[in-house]
């Protein structure tokens, strides 16, 4: 409270303090504002695979796209969730619609190329950045936040020296955990921000053709 | 970026477990602007039920130019005025209504003291007990509440001082007065 105020502390904790909600109001309530989450902003498994299949309908399997989901799905957690800001990157679709709907898209380059990062259900996945817009490689991280939760072994606000291409959040079981996908040698690693020297996984790419 | 804009994030994709977060993040401060802006429990509820699908449904235009918390007090302090506003229309003089209403009650001191707060608040004029609301319960600087209320900041500055004056005058009236039954007998 800055200085201005005069007010009785008293008196400010008397505005403040009210009644707790009744619980099963206060459920009541918030399960009614959930009601009005937009059909087609929601996401979730179910929604991920009716789209698919629509996909896959429409499109004869022809595409790259239906090619990409033949792939072992990663393992799905429910509270698991990606948290980085979609981001319309080049010539490849998987930003907005189909790809949009099930997580979020960032691009970066290495060695020259372009590529995009889906973060989605507990795993990353790297796809070429110009057509055909095939995927690389995926790196699983979801097991390992888990892992970590059951062990008590929590994240701290430590993050990575070297500069990120790619940073994001995720939670597993409420936790929250800090990721950071770094450029190495030849490729890309995925690190826990606070573990910079452990990769939970890498992808090679190809080098610069230059 | 942090923690919350992360959530914000998600939850403006429609991840719904961030939007459930957010929603219970904000839930207490919701309906704390309702309860003391309308008063009136019933009412108040109504207004934080209807705020908070507000802010679910209004979250995709959220452009993080302001503060969330700012976004959500502005979204929780319309839904309050809107109520007000079809309370009057309905014609119940709701102040008096309420007051009569917590007068009788004969709960415990804690509820006693918190109702004392309720009533006292429903006599000050709406305008100034929407300032004192934004900046004593969402803790909201001048610049904020005159956003979230459309006026300048020398309106703020003002309402708040002579809402301040109210509130203090009338709870120590009524303290004045309480002490005077104790000594004379005890609170009923």
């Amino acid at each position: 409270m800055s200085e201005d105020n005069e007010l009785t502390p008293e008196i400010e904790a008397a505005l403040r303090e009210l009644p707790a909600a009744d619980p099963s109001l206060r459920e009541q309530h918030i399960a009614a504002a959930l009601g009005e989450i937009s059909p087609a902003a929601s996401t979730g498994r179910p929604r991920f695979l009716a789209v698919a299949a629509a996909v896959v309908v429409l499109l004869g399997g022809g595409l790259a796209l239906a090619r990409n989901s033949d792939d072992t799905p990663p393992a799905i957690a429910a509270d698991t969730t990606v948290a980085t800001v979609p981001k319309a990157t080049n010539d490849c679709p998987h930003t907005g619609g189909f790809w949009g709907d099930v997580g979020s898209v960032e691009g970066f380059t290495f060695g020259g190329a372009a590529y995009e990062l889906i973060l989605r259900n507990g795993n990353v996945e790297v796809l070429l950045g110009t057509q055909p817009c095939t995927r690389v490689d995926a790196i699983v991280y979801f097991e390992e936040m888990r892992r970590r939760v059951n062990q008590n072994e929590l994240p701290s606000k430590t993050a990575c020296e070297q500069k990120a291409l790619i940073q994001f959040s995720d939670t597993a079981d409420g936790v929250e955990f800090r990721l950071a996908l770094l450029e190495t040698t030849d490729g890309v690693s995925l690190f826990f921000e606070d573990r910079c020297n452990e990769p939970l996984g890498s992808i090679a790419l190809p080098p610069s053709s230059d | 970026m942090t923690s919350d804009a992360l959530l914000v994030k998600r939850a403006q994709r429609g991840d719904r477990n961030a939007v459930d977060a957010l929603l219970r993040e904000n839930y207490d401060v919701v309906r704390a602007v309702c309860h003391r802006i309308i008063i009136n429990t019933s009412d108040a509820e109504d207004a934080t039920q209807i705020a908070l699908m507000s802010i679910v449904r209004a979250l995709p235009t959220f452009d993080g130019r302001s503060k969330f918390s700012t976004w959500v007090y502005r979204i929780a302090t319309n839904a309050a005025l809107d109520e007000l506003r079809r309370i009057r229309r309905r014609d119940v003089p709701n102040d008096e209504a309420t007051f009569e209403k917590v007068s009788v009650s004969d709960a415990t001191n804690a509820v006693d003291a918190q109702m004392d707060v309720s009533a006292t608040l429903a006599k000050i004029p709406e305008e100034f007990r929407v300032v004192l609301v934004l900046r004593h319960i969402a803790d909201l600087d001048y610049e904020e509440i005159a956003v979230i209320l459309d006026v300048p900041v020398g309106t703020v500055r003002s309402r708040l001082s002579r809402g301040r004056a109210q509130l203090a005058s009338l709870l120590g009236n009524q303290s004045e007065s309480q002490g005077r039954q104790t000594n004379a007998g005890g609170h009923p």
